[in-house]
């Protein structure tokens, strides 16, 4: 997983603070997916793809956060997530 | 897209999928991850390397003109060619070759609105497979000055022409220098030039990578931001990509004639001694 090199979520939290998210389409991985990171005031800070395993990763910091998730088909999912220092969220997406 | 001040700088995905097989259309995928080209790219694009293939590999700067015309040649690209580029990133990297190609004075250039987020969340195709490259004898202009700001300009105009600054407000306020995995390209002291206005780039696009209406647009810049389109304004980032689609944006979209890009951007003037530097954010003393 390979982070936008200018908008990455603050980086003092690599390791510690993430949400970690999977999408998935009838039961199966998607890959390719694109992943945007808002911030609580819907600001864009980071932008990912999800893998061959249809995982995604964003190490961000705590609080509210927004997730849009966008795949071809015009479908498109989004998600307010709540994050406290430590958490390691869980997010799914079935598209 | 005829909205804008030069429609002809942008082109859509229906028309790139419409011109595949055109040979005096030249696609060219520009990626921050360079990987990608590889994993697959519209049929028929060439890619350009943005670190391996458009800076010096010594000096910190663009390749000479020279280099330029050598690299555009073994790319199949010719002067009379329309050059299409596109990329990930919303665009960023290939936002930076478009005002390459424009500073060398490539004029018939354009870039595909959305890039390549936007042909993908579309399920149009890409291959893996290199297009066979007939190579020309491209002959560049001389460097054009008046969209490049160097340092020296930039030192001097400090308080006396509208400055932008496209990262996000962490950044510009001084909470972060760069991110963490690109350690060699920060500043040494974090910040912003000072007068400088904060306008992240990501404003200028839609969640799709395209870019915001001419009505958006103007709301942003014009009475958002306070610029006239006909002052003089500098762009800057960090290294001077994102700063590119901002420049993008205020040039052909807005119509601003005196907008420069300030390449060297925040990692150039961050770590210049004696320069004004502001910030908002300051660590605790023993933090």
């Amino acid at each position: 997983m390979t982070f936008d090199s200018c908008v990455s979520p603050d980086p003092q939290y690599k390791g510690e603070t993430a949400i970690l998210g999977e999408v998935k389409v009838a039961g199966e991985p998607l890959a390719g997916a694109y992943i945007r990171l808002l911030d609580g005031g819907k600001d864009f800070v980071g932008e990912v793809q999800s893998d061959e395993a249809g995982k995604f990763v964003f190490f961000a910091g705590p609080g509210d956060w927004y997730l849009v998730c966008l795949a071809p088909g015009d479908r498109r999912l989004e998600e307010k997530v709540a994050l406290a220092s430590g958490d390691e969220l869980q997010v799914s997406f079935a598209l | 897209m005829s909205e804008y001040a030069n429609p002809e700088a942008l082109v859509s995905t229906e028309w790139v999928a419409e011109h595949l097989g055109d040979g005096t259309i030249k696609l060219v995928e520009v990626d921050e991850d360079t990987d990608a080209y590889e994993r697959g790219h519209i049929p028929g694009a060439v890619s350009l390397h943005w670190r391996n293939e458009l800076q010096d590999d010594v000096v910190r700067d663009f390749v000479n003109q020279q280099k330029f015309e050598k690299l555009l040649s073994a790319k199949g690209i010719g002067n009379g060619d329309t050059v299409v580029l596109y990329g990930g990133n919303n665009n960023w990297f290939a936002a930076y070759a478009y005002w390459y190609l424009k500073v060398y004075g490539h004029d018939n250039v354009r870039l595909m609105n959305g890039g390549r987020k936007k042909w993908e969340l579309e399920g149009r195709e890409l291959t893996s497979e290199k297009p066979s490259v007939t190579p020309t004898h491209y002959e560049a202009k001389a460097a054009d000055a008046s969209i490049r700001a160097l340092r020296d300009e930039v030192i001097n105009k400090v308080g006396k022409v509208a400055m932008v600054d496209v990262r996000s407000p962490d950044e510009f306020t001084g909470k972060l220098a760069a991110p963490a995995h690109l350690p060699q390209e920060q500043a040494q002291r974090k910040g912003h030039i000072p007068g400088a206005k904060n306008k992240p780039w990501s404003q200028a696009a839609n969640e799709d990578g395209t870019f915001k209406s001419l009505t958006d647009l103007k709301e942003i810049y014009e009475r958002g931001l306070g610029l006239k389109p006909g002052e003089e304004v500098i762009a800057y980032c960090r290294i001077g990509e994102r700063s590119s689609h901002t420049w993008f944006v205020l040039r052909e979209l807005l119509g601003f004639d005196n907008v420069k890009n300030y390449d060297g951007s925040w990692t150039e003037y961050g770590s210049l001694v004696g320069v004004p530097i502001d910030l908002e954010y300051r660590e605790e003393v023993g933090a």
